[in-house]
């Protein structure tokens, strides 16, 4: 029975729980299965499942977290930095000691430009995960590699991503990044075309073989090692993956492979998005 | 507006209804293999069995296939094998999807799929997404054990089981969903009169739930998850109360993919909630045995309340009320 029947059929009967309409109790029945059915075709039922938990945060520090997150998003993307900065202290004022927080802060601190606040918030990060976590310490390092990268310091992010790796060596992410650095860093002396395919394949494989955003690596790495014929498969396929849709540059990266050119990247933005 | 809820003959037959359901909950305790479960009007039953590793398990119906899924109240999305759920025609996301494509979970990337038809015993649940696991590319390790000794398909999680309000009887392996719109169950207030105590359950972050603790006079919280075969506390905070330790040789594999060697202590002082638990030994673990949980915020999570302690307590968890009830 659809929620309308139910609400049709409550206010259909009296206090005593007998029809109020002048007619039979099997006709009622009748006319409230036929009305039923017409409500039905006219409103579709609401589709019974649980992907709302999905879109919804699951608790109260969650549901917090996302709004204050989104409203420094907001506030990074306007540049009204001395506004975003406030929410920024804010949020940590309320969550001292949760590591992913300064993870967070410390991006939004990149996004800004300011990285000697960015490196404080990780420096803090992993004192808070080395004291409760310290398996989880590789993910302090891998932003810190991203924060390292966006300052221009190729070598510092390569040095983090590679301690990283070394506290999971199945983790794609790691091996992503790795991949990406080694293969687009405008450093000659950390650009390896050779180890960023070695990384590359892993964290393809790791994947599964069908991230667009791993694919997209991977080419850049064979380009990078001048397998331009592997690098122009693996770009379409990504891009084939994506559909358009989060490959940023991937279109242009393509038209270098084509034109056997490796891609490069000077200075990689940090992009912020809401818990 | 009068609704046929308020009627008195729908009193009688609540209250009966009421006593059907705790007859199914609380005298199933007494008995080592309970009769097959019968049907409660307004809620669905599913039957679970408790297997060699303290797991609770039950049949899921995926588009109609049966498939074995572990009950884990530790986990915060229902997982499912690729190759199975391929096999069973789950359709893996597209890129407008609602829920994406893919969801990044402990330095793992995971693919994301939609099920349209998933069912347990009496309980309908509809469609939605889960997330596929591939063998040997993840730190599911739950799963992954599970899978090496027998044919597991997948984990039922936190998204299901708190979206319809599962009501799990850890002891007597019985779990219901209320199906039908009616006044709140009086179960908190009967079984606290037989005896139970209720412990106030909290969703945190990543959909985990967690209970109030004590222990030497400080005040944590443990996870509630029937996922983990084993209770154990937080080698911190054992050193921290300087509890006389005994090291073992058993090694646990970790939830970072490690290995993790355990130690035991007698432990006297627990207390969950207003619940005493008797003196025991429990299993005491380096503090990297998770790495998410340290992101509880203002909290101090002392460890897991795992399955055994969960069935030797009487445990039920009911996520309708937000209560665990201990006896």
């Amino acid at each position: 029975m659809s929620v309308t029947e139910i609400r049709l059929t409550a206010t259909a009967l009296s206090s005593d729980g007998i029809p109020v309409f002048p007619m039979s109790r099997i006709k009622f029945l009748l006319f409230l299965l036929l009305l039923g059915s017409c409500t039905i075709r006219v409103l579709p039922a609401q589709e019974r499942g649980w992907g709302d938990t999905w879109r919804k945060p699951g608790s109260a520090g969650e549901r917090a977290k996302q709004q204050r997150t989104a409203e420094i998003v907001r506030e990074v993307k306007a540049k009204n930095f001395a506004a975003a900065e406030k929410n920024l202290e804010a949020f940590v004022r309320q969550s001292p000691n949760d590591a992913a927080v300064r993870l967070w802060t410390a991006r939004a601190h990149a996004a800004m430009h300011r990285y000697d606040a960015a490196l404080r918030d990780c420096a803090e990060a992993m004192r808070i995960l080395q004291e409760d976590a310290p398996a989880a310490i590789g993910e302090a390092l891998s932003v810190r590699a991203q924060i390292y990268a966006a300052m221009g310091n190729a070598r510092a992010s390569r040095a983090d991503l590679e301690r990283a790796f070394g506290t999971n060596r199945k983790n794609v992410n790691y091996n992503n990044q790795l991949a990406w650095l080694l293969a687009t860093s405008p450093d000659a002396a950390v650009r390896d075309g050779a180890q960023a395919v070695r990384y590359g394949k892993a964290a393809n494989a790791l994947s599964g073989g069908h991230v667009p955003a791993v694919l997209d690596t991977l080419a850049a790495a064979e380009a990078a090692a001048s397998d331009f014929e592997a690098a122009v498969r693996d770009e379409r396929q990504a891009l084939a993956l994506a559909k358009g849709d989060k490959l940023h540059g991937g279109d242009e990266r393509l038209l270098l492979y084509e034109n056997h050119q490796p891609y490069r990247e000077d200075r990689p933005h940090e992009t912020l998005s809401a818990e | 507006m009068i609704t046929p809820q308020s009627h008195p003959a729908a009193r009688c037959f609540r209250r009966l209804l009421l006593g059907s359901i705790l007859a199914l909950l609380l005298g199933g305790a007494a008995y080592a293999a309970p009769p097959p479960l019968p049907e409660v009007p307004g809620y669905a039953s599913v039957q679970l069995s408790r297997e060699t590793i303290n797991q609770l398990e039950t049949t899921v119906y995926v588009n109609g296939h049966p498939e074995r899924f572990a009950v884990d109240t530790g986990a915060s999305n229902t997982v499912m094998n690729e190759h199975i759920a391929l096999k069973d025609g789950v359709k893996p996301t597209g890129p407008d999807s609602p829920y994406g494509q893919y969801q990044y979970l402990k330095g793992q990337t995971l693919r994301i799929a939609e099920v349209n038809d998933m069912r347990a015993g009496s309980m309908d649940f509809g469609r939605g997404p889960i997330s596929l696991y591939s063998k040997g590319t993840s730190d599911i390790l739950l799963l992954e054990h599970a899978q090496e000794s027998r044919h597991m398909a997948g984990l039922l999680g936190a998204d299901i089981l708190l979206h319809y309000k599962a009501i799990i009887n850890v002891r007597t392996r019985q779990m219901f969903f209320p199906i039908k719109s009616h006044e709140h169950s009086k179960l908190g207030a009967t079984v606290a009169a037989m005896g139970f105590t209720r412990v106030p359950l909290r969703v945190e972050n990543g959909r985990g739930f967690t209970v109030p603790c004590t222990i030497g006079g400080k005040s944590g919280r443990l996870f509630v998850d029937t996922g983990a075969f084993t209770t154990f506390l937080d080698a911190a905070l054992a050193s921290e109360l300087r509890m006389p330790t005994q090291r073992t040789k058993i090694v646990f594999g970790g939830f970072d993919g490690g290995r993790n060697e355990a130690s035991v202590a007698r432990v006297s002082d627990l207390k969950i909630g207003d619940f005493h638990l008797p003196a025991q030994k429990l299993f005491i673990l380096g503090s990297n045995f998770s790495a998410d949980i340290s992101r509880i915020e203002e909290t101090h999570v002392f460890g897991i309340l795992g399955a055994d302690l969960l069935a030797a307590e009487h445990g039920i968890i009911d996520l309708e009320d937000m209560s665990l009830y201990l006896k």
